[in-house]
């Protein structure tokens, strides 16, 4: 059985078949690991891999898996579908402006209809204090404003949506 | 003298469910208002009495003055402490309370008046004979702002009056620049603070921020509890906090905490607040702003002195004298504070949100952890994201970053990306480790704070915690027998 993971940045191929002990061996980047793992009483998780020992913390949601070592931190593990992408839509990357962070929107300078030039200013959004300005990638139709100003939205939430012009 | 038995904690997170503690301690009764997104945070949870707070937003909900002096009077409380941020230095709001006779947890209003307007603050420090960075203030002859800034000369710090938090702050080091670096700062002065007044300052290079906790009673009394170094700051924040600060030496510490109490006495200080100075290489130092309120990094003193800041609040508010005297505080060990934050430090310090699916604290000796997080709490984009601050103190400063190390090690924050090895690069950098990090330590050194790429071992690790925790892959792989285990049975 097949699965891509995305950790780090690096995306990862692997293939997990049984093993003859209970456990599992992944094929990873040409590589075979052996693993097995028992749960603790305190909630954490013993991996056996390859022979060592790993006692960490092990967490999922919808999307993600997170794993916690004393010696390495928290690392985040994304699944990502065979076809590609992280699990969200795609669309044409110039017809979407992405939230780069978190934040609120804090002036609107376009509506949904308007002709706009290539650099010019969208909307001001504001994250952790800073202001970021959003410019047109290129001489488009405001399609769609996703947000109001006072509105919050998330990390790679499409703010506005561009047509051909 | 004021006599209360409840009180309101008109805040959230670490800082409401710290200050619960301490007035738990003092036997007093808690209201902890908030809006229904923290319903479930632990100050809520823990406090004697709730209520809730409507808002267009959650954070306006926090903002609301009518809505908080309703919730004194309708839970009965008679006092209110404001933590930090929010209210907590807004003179309409201790003015609100006063008037519906409230006891308001802090300064006189006139005093708070007096220091959030940073030129005002800063004339009246300069006129008082106390240090200030050679400057131009607009309000003095608009006409001639430029010229006079022009003549400070480069490096140039432009600041709006009404600011604070580094927003809206421009260094300016090309004079022909000046002209437009100070329109860009004023139209950020206009958003944010509603004021689009500015003043100029000369940049000290390789600045420190150093700053001293005060405190003052009703008669006037004040004392310093020392200093604190709170130089390691990304985007004009701090993250990482210590006292003694390394850069001073014990006359230069007499000087900065004694320059503290005397700015505060100036102008009759009531309760805790700090004074914050800008140090510069060559140990000059320079008054930069004073809080009137609880800082996020008041628990570093707290560690050295061992005085409770809330509890001296509260008692100042009752009206009651500074139970100790200047020569009774002294600086024991050393403690650091490290500021557990919900974001990507790989990405600009950008937020990040998400459930927290696991939150262990770290514990053992000198080790201290404020937070206000549970497990299953949502951390959002409406709030400041910081989630927990890890608080270690040590006889030594190598004990207690080796402490602090260790403890951000040993926190364990899953659902979220935080910058806890972040913040342990940081710790372990030379720079902090010798005690010469500036302001800028963070952005000169950011290549050399860069996460090294993940070992072989961990992707090995977190490729095997994917695997595990995928119940349908596990399902599909026990259901078919695989050629190694079916021939391993053969054999046998």
């Amino acid at each position: 059985m097949r699965r891509r993971y995305l950790i780090d940045g690096q995306t990862h191929d692997v293939v997990v078949t049984r093993s003859i002990h209970g456990g599992f061996s992944i094929v990873r980047d040409g590589r075979r690991i052996d693993a097995r793992a028992e749960g603790l009483p305190d909630g954490r998780q013993r991996f056996h891999i390859d022979g060592q020992e790993h006692a960490v913390w092990v967490a999922c949601s919808e999307k993600s898996v997170f794993l916690h070592s004393n010696l390495s931190g928290a690392i985040e593990i994304e699944t990502v579908d065979a076809a590609g992408g992280a699990g969200q839509a795609r669309t044409g990357a110039s017809d979407t402006l992405v939230a780069p962070m978190p934040g609120t929107v804090i002036a609107v300078q376009v509506c949904e209809g308007d002709m706009v030039n290539a650099g010019q200013p969208l909307m001001v959004i504001e994250s952790m204090k800073l202001e970021t300005t959003l410019f047109a990638p290129r001489e488009a139709r405001i399609q769609a404003v996703h947000f109001g100003v006072g509105a919050t939205f998330g990390l790679k939430a499409i703010l506005l949506t561009l047509a051909d012009a | 003298m004021p006599v209360f038995q409840k009180v309101l904690i008109a805040n959230r997170g670490e800082i409401a469910l710290r200050i619960h503690r301490s007035l738990k301690a003092m036997g007093l009764s808690t209201v902890v208002a908030h809006h229904a997104v923290d319903a479930g945070s632990p100050a809520v949870l823990e406090a004697d009495q709730a209520v809730e707070l409507h808002g267009a937003t959650p954070v306006a909900a926090y903002l609301d003055i009518a809505q908080i002096v309703e919730a004194c009077r309708s839970t009965g409380a008679q006092a209110v402490h404001p933590g930090y941020g929010f209210l907590s230095e807004n003179a309409d709001f201790a003015r609100a309370l006063m008037q519906a006779g409230i006891v308001f947890i802090g300064p006189r209003a006139d005093t708070i008046e007096l220091m959030g307007d940073k030129v005002r603050a800063r004339n009246f420090v300069a006129e008082r004979g106390f240090p200030v960075a050679p400057g131009a203030i607009e309000d003095k002859d608009p006409a001639t702002f430029l010229e006079r800034a022009r003549q400070v000369g480069s490096p140039l710090l432009i600041k709006p009056s009404a600011g604070g938090g580094g927003k809206g702050m421009r260094i300016v080091r090309d004079l022909a620049q000046l002209e437009a670096e100070v329109a860009t700062a004023r139209r950020e002065g206009e958003r944010y603070f509603g004021d689009g007044r500015l003043f100029v300052e000369r940049y000290v290079e390789r600045p420190r921020h150093i700053e001293v906790q005060v405190l003052g009673d009703e008669s006037g009394q004040v004392v310093h509890l020392w200093e604190r170094e709170c130089s390691v700051q990304r985007r004009f924040q701090k993250i990482i906090e210590e006292t003694p600060s390394p850069a001073l030496t014990g006359k230069q510490r007499l000087d900065i905490c004694e320059a503290a109490a005397g700015i505060a006495r100036a102008c009759g200080y009531r309760g805790a607040g700090t004074v914050e100075f800008i140090y510069g290489a060559g140990g000059e130092f320079y008054f930069l702003e004073m809080n009137t309120r609880l800082q996020v990094e008041h628990p570093v003193t707290e560690m050295v002195t061992g005085i409770d800041l809330v509890r001296e609040q509260v008692r100042v508010a009752r009206g009651e004298p500074l139970a100790f005297a200047q020569s009774d505080i002294a600086q024991q060990g050393h403690a650091i504070e490290c500021r557990l934050y919900a974001e990507d430090a790989a990405h600009d310090f950008r937020p990040a949100i998400g459930k927290v699916l696991r939150w262990q604290a770290p514990a053992g000796p000198g080790v201290r952890v404020d937070s206000g997080v549970r497990e299953g709490q949502a951390v959002t984009a409406a709030f400041d994201p910081m989630i927990a601050k890890i608080i270690c103190h040590g006889a030594t400063r190598d004990e207690a970053i080796a402490r602090s190390v260790r403890a951000l090690q040993d926190t364990v924050l899953l659902g979220l990306t935080t910058n806890a090895r972040y913040l342990t690069r940081v710790l372990l950098h030379p720079e902090f480790v010798e005690g010469r990090a500036d302001t800028g330590m963070l952005m000169r050194c950011a290549d050399e704070l860069r996460a090294a790429p993940q070992s072989e071992a961990d992707t090995d690790m977190a490729i095997v915690a994917a695997v595990l925790s995928d119940r349908e892959l596990l399902r599909s792989v026990r259901s078919v027998p695989s050629m190694h285990a079916a021939m391993g049975a053969w054999r046998n």
